[in-house]
């Protein structure tokens, strides 16, 4: 039964049909052009990791120690398992959807366990593999493959992030229990994980080296981390030094732990689903006050409702802004470091205005809401559709939650950024000019793309955020604006001043952005008829 | 009110969900909609809706087509699903507010609606609470007054007596004869053959995507019950 079981789940969660919101079979130029385009985005991601990573790997192996590598696999992969987990598993194990279906059947509950935990773990090896894949292939470059390290390395890496997934099970259960008491319970917990992400995202730029490759400036940290965690030793030994020993230390101790985990969990799991989450509403006999508004202010109000009441939505397209506002507000207490840890997520030396200017961009291209929210109408877009709304007005409405997500902080950013490095008031207003301007161009665009390539037929929220074909091509297509800009920038930068290739850039986004917002306008009533309710 | 012309629908090209159906409502009929699990009705009533499109014929309400003028048919119809999936992350009151704003409804007109459908189904209570936290019944009720307020000519409903309490029943069964009497015209598609028996004036069985039966009730059923007529006519090949 674990095997059939197993498979329908796999098969409900990351099934192509499911993966990409459509049947490949029925529309291959669809199919095909959306092959293309994540394959761009697999080429860039893995591309720029790989990058990083094949240069620190001649780092450190011209100094000696590509064994640091496996540091950098270890905690990349566990960072990456903490937060799988910590996000998911109270949806995968304690308050799954699908139990009302599963419970009545005569199915061993230690079976659906297993089942639940097997498709769980599944995916996070399957994120964590793909993350992790440039490291592996820098570290066995540099050290030169071998059989025996290879065969540990994946006995290992199956292994390894067992004790953290368990532990940040117990944690995500706890933080699903404690928020369910209060009444804001879902921005509680999106408060929260927004502050763990930005500690993550501290910890992980290191602010006193300055280099190039920020890698380098985590070594410490990470070698830091391996010492004091033994397993990630065993990890390390077992490949490095192909010790067998530490192998079955780590396989041992983490298989142990997996046992006592099912035990363990077999009935809590149970209760918890038994009971589901019991939010603590209180009756609330406050007055109802009536207030007439326009149609698209009540659209993009809905809009707000549906992004603060999930968090998997506002965390996955909320942290640009987030991460917006943490560095600009920290620039202001930590200028001389600023340009080191913008020129290292650019990876590359360039004037500090140009950074801010990329890093606003890339924060803003991450803000993808219109790439997936028509998606996000799910079962509901019965309610859109049988209205006497006008398809563009609901268009509209995404992209002005979009802009009213990412725009006021992107402001805010650059007149902060503009005091902690002396940007002029003039360069400061032509930026916010083209800031705004480049932010409705992505806007609209991730538009026309959850136009084209919806899923309304999704069982959970992170199919279409995380994994959906508009929220790829949304993120990717951001990128792609980016490096446009980018591209016009290094052209124009021996010409003209930065002030001028600004004012011409705005010019060049106003030219993008035009015939997207006449596709808009022309096709939105088209293709919203096509579309399935 | 509603002209339904020589309606085809194909989900994959090769079976006709509707088959070339033709129906007529006039002003304040209570028109029943009946037949088998997947015969059709749904995939009509989200046509006649603009929820989903459809391959040729046409659908008039009020003289306005909803293939040509889709806002202008919307602006009078209601429709109200087999399933109330509706915005969970809204109060009851966010979504009727929603609704109002849609249809441009001034605030004195959906205080007095919302508070006489509200108080009448008994959810007046709950409505400042979360949808989420509502039961099928309540979210059923909550459609249904979203559907109420705006004053439809043409109500569509797919099973609107599924999940509801008898009280409930009998209260949205008054509520259509009230609305009927005022000239409103209302299409549902239900199983239960004795609420259309008692109910309604007019009757449509569709079977396999074709209409093989309609017209007024009492003529159909004439001395039998609908309950033997729909079983006759569906067991004929």
């Amino acid at each position: 039964m674990y095997r059939q079981l197993t498979k329908l789940l796999l098969k409900q969660n990351f099934s192509l049909k499911r993966l990409l919101g459509f049947d490949f079979k029925k529309s291959k130029t669809k199919a095909i052009l959306i092959g293309i385009a994540i394959l761009y985005a697999l080429v860039v991601f893995v591309g720029a990791i790989g990058f990083m990573f094949f240069n620190l790997g001649e780092l450190l192996h011209d100094i000696g120690q590509t064994e640091m590598m496996l540091s950098f696999l270890t905690v990349y992969s566990i960072g990456l398992s903490i937060m799988i987990v910590l996000l998911r598993a109270s949806g995968y194990l304690f308050y799954y959807k699908d139990y009302d279906i599963l419970a009545p059947l005569p199915i061993h509950p230690r079976t659906i366990l297993l089942s639940k935990i097997s498709v769980m773990m599944i995916m996070l090896y399957f994120s964590s593999f793909l993350f992790t894949l440039p490291i592996v292939f820098s570290y066995f470059y540099w050290t030169g493959f071998n059989i025996i390290g290879f065969i540990f390395y994946l006995i290992g890496f199956i292994f390894l992030p067992l004790v953290p997934v368990i532990v940040m099970s117990f944690l995500s259960l706890l933080i699903a229990m404690a928020t369910a008491k209060f009444r804001h319970s879902k921005l509680i917990s999106i408060i929260i994980l927004f502050a763990a992400t930005i500690g993550l995202l501290v910890g992980s730029f290191s602010v006193n080296e300055v280099d190039t490759n920020p890698l380098t400036g985590q070594i410490n940290l990470f070698s830091g981390i391996s010492n004091a965690y033994p397993p990630f030793e065993w990890f390390i030994n077992a490949i490095h030094q192909q010790s067998i020993i530490d192998l079955l230390l780590l396989v041992g101790t983490h298989g142990i732990a997996l046992f006592l985990f099912i035990v363990l969990l077999q009935s809590l799991v149970q209760k918890t689903n038994q009971r589901g989450v019991r939010s603590n509403i209180r009756k609330n006999n406050k007055e109802i006050k009536y207030q007439e508004q326009s149609v698209l202010k009540t659209l993009v109000q809905k809009e707000f409702k549906k992004y603060f009441n999930s968090i998997l939505y506002a965390v996955n397209s909320g942290i640009g802004p987030v991460m917006l506002i943490v560095l600009s507000v920290a620039s202001l207490f930590y200028r001389s470091q600023i340009e080191d840890v913008l020129a290292q997520m650019a990876g590359v030396d360039m004037d500090i205005e140009i950074l801010i200017l990329a890093f606003i961009s890339f924060c803003i291209a991450m803000t993808y809401t219109p790439a997936i929210s028509l998606s996000l109408e799910g079962k509901n877009f019965w309610i859109i559709k049988s209205l006497p709304i006008k398809a563009e007005t609901v268009v509209l409405s995404k992209i002005v939650f979009n802009l009213i997500l990412c725009v006021p902080i992107a402001i805010t950013s650059i007149i902060l950024f503009g005091i902690s490095i002396g940007i002029s008031a003039i360069s400061q207003f032509i930026l916010i000019g083209l800031i705004i301007v480049f932010a409705v161009l992505i806007s609209t665009f991730d538009a026309i793309v959850n136009l084209h390539v919806p899923k309304f037929d999704y069982v959970n929220e992170q199919e279409v955020v995380k994994q959906s074909a508009g929220a790829i091509l949304g993120i990717f297509g951001g990128f792609a604006f980016i490096a446009i800009n980018g591209v016009f920038y290094y052209f124009m930068s021996d010409v003209t001043t930065f002030t001028m290739i600004t004012l011409l850039m705005i010019a060049v986004n106003l030219i993008m952005l035009a015939p997207l917002i006449y596709y808009v306008k022309t096709k939105s009533a088209t293709l919203f008829d096509r579309m399935k309710a | 009110m509603l002209d339904i012309k020589d309606v085809s629908k194909s989900y994959d090209g090769i079976k006709q969900a509707c088959d070339h159906v033709s129906l007529k409502i006039e002003k304040g009929d209570l028109f029943g909609f009946v037949g088998h699990n997947g015969a059709g009705k749904t995939t009509l009533l989200k046509s006649i809706a603009g929820i989903i499109s459809f391959e040729s014929g046409d659908i008039l309400v009020d003289g306005f087509s909803i293939k040509k003028d889709p806002l202008e048919v919307k602006k009078l119809i209601a429709y109200i699903p087999d399933n109330p999936d509706i915005y969970e992350s809204l109060s009851g009151i966010q979504y009727l507010e929603f609704i109002a704003d849609v249809f441009k409804l001034d605030s004195n007109v959906r205080a007095r609606e919302v508070d006489k459908y509200a108080t009448m189904f008994e959810i007046l209570d709950v409505l400042n609470n979360p949808i989420s936290s509502y039961s099928h019944g309540m979210k059923q009720k909550l459609v249904i007054i979203s559907a109420l307020i705006h004053k439809p000519k043409l109500l569509l409903l797919d099973e609107p007596f599924v999940g509801l309490d008898p009280k409930a029943s009998f209260l949205l069964k008054e509520v259509f004869q009230e609305m009927c009497s005022q000239g409103v015209s209302i299409f549902f598609s239900t199983h239960v053959l004795e609420v259309v028996e008692k109910l309604c004036n007019k009757v449509a069985i569709i079977k396999q995507g074709k209409i093989i039966a309609q017209g007024n009730t009492q003529e159909i059923i004439m001395n039998k019950s609908l309950e033997n007529i729909f079983m006759e006519i569906a067991s004929e090949s």
